[in-house]
């Protein structure tokens, strides 16, 4: 086998336009590497900046009334994760500013694909796409020529008799090539990791190293099957056909497709009607019938005898910011449960796509790919989660400040001093962590695993025919 | 041998493939499911609009119900007064959508990007929360729309590979070709007619896809213009392809070179070049924070608030001479209500903010343009882009009703500064005129 | 050496090899002459174990080859009829990267020995095969052969396409191996290069072996006459 996989390299080696191809495509890897680098640097400084200028506006905002704050509110920027150089995921999409207020849970807003024509239907040059589309392109017309001009020079017979095993010859064949892509795989990955070398983190680079796994277990996929069908068909030019179409049907149509039906299958409601949806369930809260009102009621009761005076107006806090707490909670249980239910059909909508993609491999990669950039549709509803947990602590700082400032019910007027505004934490983002990224992969996972396996069993079943 | 003689052999030759056939079904299903894809969203925006736009109607009703009334407005709500210019218009459920054009069936474009109604009042900008997309999965958006266009753009090329590989290179291959050249005298009249007999069937084939779903989508009745366009550029995107592959052919290459070849020219043409200009657009261009946009909002608000109101009313007067001619023109500052010094304030911010969103669109055009100079290049995404703009579903569409929205902000403000000044009571009439202030 | 006994071999409806029985022993080279489709190809492609006969026996030095594949390959030398070995590879290399194959280990001395032993001079030994002409490519594929020591030749239309002089010399090859106890058998339609190879030829027709003579009996016109006499 060593001998079989040295000489497919001598082979190519003497290649001079193979030669030529490798040259420029590693120029290409490499460029789209620094490229997507760039880019993310130039956000991530943005985003920094950003929200240097938010805070300082916070912080030197005059001394105000705390609930006046509250609508004043403040801006987060979604953070860009290390690895969005490499694969841009929803990032491209799904917009970075998010507005933080009293009362209400607002959208992310301001997308880059918001801000300009379209510019392409397969997303930025980025190293993915090249290791998804383009790599796995090459892999199929070598590994076709190689096993095609074996079987139409008849030097496969020869090979043979000479005591080679037609299952080795293949598995040499793919071994050659598959450590080619791989090749392309550590140039990319080697690159995304030295091109931001100043934020390297463990999780970074563990998380870089299971993307060259992913990708790796696809090019042996991708080699194999092409190995089986050029080896085991009579037409060679059937054989390219077909994974030509495997190609296209797997980077093009499928995903396109399991999306388009995942969302026609589990549908999401509309922006009006989830307004509609929320509206409804906070005007029932506070509906004088409504066990909430109950509660407000009950609330103010406790705080009654909890100081033992008669009216709020006796109080020796400023009953208005525990009312405005207590709206506050009402509104983020209407919220837990419309987000909920919204992310509910999301997660129904992505296994169905990762379900659908049983016959194609691809799209497993595509969502391991994502997901462990940290730029998927999870780590996305993970970073909106997270800040609306701030958000709520948020409020609740300034409801209590309102509260137990020192202000009297009914006092609208009374200013909380800037050093109490300064002393608001600001928020800051980590993503999910390593091992929860799992359980949310692991079907892309076992699809990759067992088509890694099926590919295995292709070659090993595979004889020479006449 | 004449076209027909092609036409005939032509035919012949794909319904003995089986490969070729199954690669037109698959076109087929693609281009079917796209079109449905379309009428769906299509249908679905019509649907959204029309419960939007029942909702106002409920709201314009309340409001004229306390009109007839003569009541300011509900009881539970004492600072609204429905007779004010201020309510009136608050309370007349101003709004702008942006209905899918019919085209939208066939190019979806980008209209999942951006939101398509908006209830507009004097306070309203083009970028607030209320006109965010439609809530999709991110992913799936990503991954980008399956609509007809990409199914003609991006795999239409790839079935003319499929059907137009052999051509040539089959008899490269098995060593006829001298033969065709000895019956024929010259290979290119062969050549040219194989091919233009493959591009007659899928012109034909493409026709009747275009006209059937366009009949029963109602597109045809609808934008029968937008429709001739369309189909006239897809022909002409489909001959143009044809001819590349004439080319190619005559470099007798064999079947499995020309289909490489051709695969890495559509790889080339529909990936690389695309991607790459995606690439350097955001690079030079990145994502907009809209920094300048939220400081407008707060800061900026917040120093108009500051300015001196002498200085503010004079600035306001500036814009709209005609608040010469009102009632109030020549009332001294002190004389003032402070509703009426509020009007004069929220002009002047929403006048600040229009300059603003003109400014951040400008920078976004910089963007576009570095874009629209990469067409000669990236010539798929320029026709792709044209056929967005043909079913109003492209950036310049959705950023034309940003503008409006713009617009329709300073003229709500607007109206109800002059109506003050000019101490207008609002009665029925009035706000029948208000009801109507955007439908021009 | 070689033996096929009533061996019948059919493909869909076409029935390839029709109670075909022969036996070549030991050194000897036996030429299968016929026309195209007569069986000569599916008679090679049983004794290399490519496929298994519908009845019958094959057998090469008492080893069953599709039984047995990697046992009868260790001593079967298989020429096709064009030597397609890698053609960006020198002659030398192809002989290393297929002897290695082999599980043989020789240095590059001993190569150019099997190389030149075989007829190819030794300026085109390191030139990439592509540059080679059919006859010495036809070479190399005898050298890997003989490196390999084989028993037993098996070749397959090898004259086919080659000027005289690299006829002659390839005959002249085969002879050389023979002599040294390698067994041939040689599929072809040549009647002029069978009769200077081959020690007996057999004449096979739509599966069945027609004829059996010994080369030396006869004039190469008396072939083409018998030979005629028997497919028409």
């Amino acid at each position: 086998m060593k001998a079989i996989i040295w000489n497919e390299w001598i082979l190519l080696r003497r290649n001079p336009w193979f030669i030529g191809l490798i040259i420029v495509l590693i120029l290409i890897v490499g460029l789209t590497s620094y490229f997507g680098v760039a880019e993310t640097k130039k956000l991530i400084a943005m985003e920094a900046e950003a929200s240097a200028e938010i805070r300082s506006q916070w912080d030197n905002q005059e001394a105000g009334n705390p609930h006046n704050a509250a609508h004043y509110g403040t801006y987060l920027f979604k953070p860009s994760s290390a690895l969005t150089g490499f694969d841009e995921g929803v990032n491209g999409v799904v917009g970075k500013t998010l507005y933080l207020e009293g009362h209400r849970q607002n959208e992310i807003q301001y997308s880059e694909a918001s801000q300009s024509l379209q510019i392409s239907r397969f997303g930025k040059l980025r190293p993915a796409l090249l290791l998804q589309l383009i790599i796995p392109l090459l892999l199929i017309f070598l590994v076709f020529a190689s096993i095609r001009t074996e079987r139409e020079s008849d030097r496969v017979r020869i090979l043979l008799v000479q005591g080679g095993d037609f299952r080795q010859i293949l598995f040499g064949k793919i071994i050659a090539y598959w450590l080619l892509s791989v090749l392309f795989l550590l140039v990319t990955l080697s690159l995304q990791l030295i091109l931001q070398s100043e934020k390297l983190t463990t999780e970074v680079i563990l998380r870089t190293c299971l993307i060259g796994v992913g990708y790796a277990a696809f090019y042996w996929i991708i080699s194999s099957c092409t190995a089986y069908l050029t080896a085991n068909l009579r037409q060679a030019g059937t054989a390219l056909s077909l994974m030509l179409a495997c190609w296209i049907v797997w980077g093009v149509f499928l995903p396109k497709i399991s999306g388009t039906l995942g969302e026609q299958l589990y549908q999401l409601p509309t922006r009006q009607a989830f307004a509609d949806g929320m509206r409804a369930d906070r005007a029932s809260s506070l509906d004088g019938h409504n066990p909430e009102e109950e509660k407000l009621a009950a609330l103010k009761d406790s705080v009654l005898r909890k100081y033992q005076v008669e009216t709020v107006e006796e109080l020796p806090i400023n009953f208005d910011g525990l009312l405005m707490q207590a709206d506050e909670e009402v509104g983020n249980v209407v919220w837990d449960k419309h987000f909920g239910d919204l992310n509910k059909v999301l997660r129904k909508q992505k296994t169905f796509t990762q379900v659908s993609s049983i016959p194609n491999p691809l799209q497993s990669l595509q969502s391991l790919s994502m997901g462990l950039s940290g730029t998927d549709y999870f780590h996305h509803a993970d970073f909106m989660l997270k800040a609306e947990q701030y958000r709520r602590q948020f409020i609740k700082s300034l409801n209590e400040k309102h509260a137990y400032g020192g202000s009297k019910t009914g006092d609208w007027e009374w200013a909380a001093d800037q050093e109490f505004y300064r002393s608001l934490e600001d928020f800051s983002y980590s993503a999910i962590p390593l091992n929860q990224v799992f359980n949310i992969l692991w079907t892309d996972v076992m699809i990759l695993f067992g088509w890694v396996i099926g590919g295995f069993l292709l070659i090993n079943s595979s004889k020479f025919r006449i | 041998m004449n076209l027909f003689n092609y036409l005939k052999w032509e035919w012949i030759n794909f319904i003995r493939s089986p490969y070729k056939i199954i690669a037109v079904v698959l076109f087929l299903i693609a281009a079917g499911f796209s079109i449905y894809n379309g009428y769906a969203l299509r249908n679905k925006q019509l649907d959204t609009i029309s419960k939007v736009k029942a909702i106002y109607k409920k709201q314009l009703d309340e409001a004229k119900a306390y009109l007839k009334a003569n009541k300011k407005g509900p009881e539970d709500s004492p600072w609204i007064d429905v007779q004010t210019p201020y309510w009136a218009m608050y309370s007349s459920a101003q709004h702008l959508t942006k209905a899918p054009s019919p085209m939208m069936v066939f190019a979806v474009g980008q209209a999942e990007q951006f939101g398509f109604y908006k209830r507009i009042n004097a306070w309203s900008t083009a970028y607030d929360g209320d006109l965010a997309a439609e809530i999709s999965n991110p992913e799936r958006i990503a991954l980008g729309a399956l609509d007809f266009t990409f199914v003609v753009l991006f795999l239409l090329p790839i079935l003319l590979i499929v059907l137009c590989f052999t051509v040539g290179g089959y008899e490269q291959d098995k060593q006829v070709s001298k033969l065709i050249k000895i019956q024929l005298g010259v290979q290119s009249p062969w050549i040219f007619g194989r091919i233009i007999s493959i591009g007659i069937y899928v012109s034909g084939f493409l026709i009747a896809l275009i006209l059937i779903s366009a009949l029963f989508s109602g597109v045809i009745a609808e934008a029968g213009n937008s429709l001739f366009q369309f189909s006239a550029i897809i022909l002409l995107y489909t001959w143009i392809w044809l001819l590349g592959i004439i080319g190619l052919i005559h470099l007798q290459m064999g079947q499995t070179a020309q289909a490489m070849t051709l695969t890495l020219i559509w790889v080339i043409f529909a990936m690389v070049i695309p991607g790459a200009v995606h690439q350097a657009a955001s690079l030079i261009y990145p994502n907009n924070l809209m920094v300048e946009f939220l400081d407008a909002k707060r800061e900026d608000t917040e120093d108009i608030y500051d300015t001196d109101f002498p200085i503010v009313r004079n600035r306001v007067i500036q814009n709209y001479p005609e608040l010469k001619e009102t009632k109030l023109a020549t009332v001294p500052d002190s004389v003032f209500a402070q509703n009426l010094k509020s009007s004069i304030y929220r002009t002047e911010i929403a006048y600040h903010m229009k300059e603003v969103s003109e400014k951040i669109e400008n920078s976004f055009g910089e963007k576009n343009s570095f874009i629209t100079s990469s067409y000669w290049f990236n010539p798929i995404i320029g026709i792709q882009n044209y056929l967005f703009g043909l079913a109003e579903t492209d950036y310049i569409a959705y950023q034309n009703y940003r503008k409006k929205i713009q617009s329709a902000n300073l003229e709500i403000c607007k109206t109800i500064i002059l109506d003050e000044w000019n101490e207008v009571k609002v009665d029925l009439e009035k706000f029948t005129v208000y009801e109507k202030l955007l439908e021009k | 050496m070689i033996s096929l006994n009533s061996v019948s071999k059919q493909f869909n409806n076409h029935l390839a090899l029709d109670n075909f029985s022969l036996e070549i022993p030991e050194g000897e080279i036996f030429a299968l002459l016929g026309p195209n489709g007569a069986g000569k190809t599916t008679t090679i492609n049983l004794l290399l174990g490519f496929l298994s006969t519908d009845s019958g026996t094959v057998s090469v030095a008492g080893i069953e080859p599709f039984k047995n594949p990697a046992e009868a390959r260790k001593i079967i030398g298989y020429i096709p009829e064009n030597v397609n070995l890698y053609p960006q590879l020198t002659g030398l290399e192809n002989l290393k990267y297929f002897t290695q194959l082999a599980s043989s280990t020789y240095s590059d001395e001993d190569l150019r020995h099997f190389l030149s032993t075989c007829g190819l001079q030794k300026s085109a030994m390191d030139r990439p095969l592509g540059t080679y002409s059919k006859g010495m490519r036809q070479k190399v594929g005898i050298a890997i052969a003989y490196a390999k020591k084989a028993k037993i030749l098996l070749m397959d239309e090898p004259a086919s396409g080659l000027d005289p002089l690299a006829s002659k010399e390839l005959s002249d090859l085969i002879r050389k191996l023979a002599k040294m106890g390698t067994t041939v058998l040689m599929a072809s339609h040549d009647l002029f290069r069978v009769k200077e190879t081959a020690d007996r030829i057999g004449i096979i027709h739509q599966g069945k072996l027609l004829k059996s003579l010994k080369a030396a009996e006869v004039t190469a016109n008396d072939l083409e006459e018998i030979y005629l006499g028997t497919i028409v």
